[in-house]
């Protein structure tokens, strides 16, 4: 006769198994608090040293907006460093792209495409991507406090790089900020691993937010449309077609060779039809 | 008769990189620091040439007495108004001693170009 001890874990046979049950569990659980209490998030997101941007995340009911402003925030005054500068080694310049406007990313949960809004000389689009789903790895024993938030680790592969996200149980929305989100709890760090990082962090929260969220559909759907695909296109050539002017101005010195490096700070590396 | 040689190429660089230094002082005086889109930043990339070192594209002067020279690599990183960066240009050279003549003009020349909308910004 088998005897019943406790703990024995007869109900689950082994520990993955466990684990498996309770993440669900904890999904499960997000997903159902989550349900029919809007929040709003606000993250501030550094895409390079250069700039810093405001990016307001709403979700409800399965359906995240995400909304980054046009403009960077103002820099902080910057200190007299007149002599470090001429002492540098490199100089950082920011292109005139023309008028740009509000990044909105709409992603429902039961859609398998995701919409946004993306700027390119001085014009709007609504541009639909086919988003590849996010498979995190939260097998991660590390927990860190950020901010008063308990956060755990989980990672993921995206579009030629690896993501990087902190997450807390405190608040179960499985939101984060830009496309990513996913996991049991709220996004509170995010990055991702490369030579260009970029960060989100959270900054502030409210929840539950009894507010509207500040987008206008009716506006995105009169926008011209175009694919994920068409888009970063058209955008790599715009970019190339004015590097190759810039290269073409420099000026010609003896004994000095300038030489150019193409390169996608985005934190998309590599899109699913550049796989080939 | 090769260190006389040799000695003939390092002249003929040095006085090539004093005509740059006062050709450019030349051209640029007078424009002013005045380039709203431009913000220094970061790393410092000169070290001395360890001898023998692999061989870089450098004028010939340089390659032959490079031993005695220090390496100097200038960057210009640029960024969209998403603030991601999208290129960088390196200019680079070989100098007898500190590499901050070189910055300073390389700095006064890409000034002069974005003051005048020569960068094509």
């Amino acid at each position: 006769m088998q005897k019943f001890k406790r703990g024995s874990g007869l109900a689950f046979p082994n520990l993955t198994i466990m684990n498996k049950y309770f993440l669900f569990f904890l999904l499960s659980l997000a997903t159902t608090v989550s349900h029919g209490q809007k929040l709003k998030a606000v993250y501030q997101y550094l895409p390079s040293p250069m700039a810093t941007f405001r990016e307001e995340v709403y979700f409800q009911d399965g359906v995240k907006t995400s909304v980054r402003d046009s403009l960077p925030q103002p820099k902080p005054q910057a200190t007299d460093n007149s002599n470090d500068e001429e002492l540098s080694g490199s100089m950082s310049i920011t292109l005139d792209m023309g008028k740009t406007y509000r990044n909105i990313i709409i992603q429902k949960s039961n859609a398998p495409k995701l919409l946004e809004t993306r700027s390119l000389k001085g014009s709007n689009y609504f541009v639909s991507d086919d988003f590849p789903p996010l498979v995190w790895n939260t097998s991660y024993t590390d927990i860190d406090t950020l901010g008063k938030h308990i956060c755990h680790k989980a990672t993921t592969t995206y579009r030629g790089t690896t993501l990087v996200a902190y997450y807390t149980n405190d608040i179960p929305v499985p939101a984060g900020p830009y496309k990513f989100g996913g996991l049991p709890g709220l996004i509170v760090m995010l990055y991702n691993e490369g030579a260009n990082p970029h960060y989100w962090l959270l900054k502030e929260i409210e929840y539950p937010y009894i507010g509207d969220v500040p987008v206008n559909e009716k506006y995105m759907n009169a926008l011209p449309k175009l694919n994920l695909e068409s888009y970063i296109k058209k955008e790599d050539l715009e970019n190339e077609e004015r590097m190759r002017m810039m290269m073409s101005k420099m000026p010609l010195i003896e004994g000095v060779t300038v030489e150019r490096k193409k390169v996608r700070g985005s934190v998309e590396q590599v899109y699913e039809w550049e796989k080939n | 008769m090769v260190k006389q040689q040799n000695l003939k190429k390092m002249k003929k660089l040095l006085m090539s990189l004093v005509a740059v230094a006062a050709l450019s002082t030349a051209a640029f005086a007078g424009t002013d620091a005045n380039a709203p889109k431009e913000n220094a930043n970061v790393k410092t990339t000169a070290y001395k040439l360890a001898k023998n070192n692999t061989p870089v594209k450098a004028t010939e002067a340089a390659k032959e007495s490079k031993s005695m020279l220090t390496k100097c690599v200038y960057t210009l990183n640029v960024y969209n108004s998403s603030g991601q960066v999208i290129d960088t240009f390196t200019s680079q050279t070989y100098v007898e001693n500190s590499c901050s003549g070189f910055f300073s003009t390389c700095k006064a020349v890409y000034r002069h170009m974005l003051a005048h909308g020569e960068l094509g910004i």
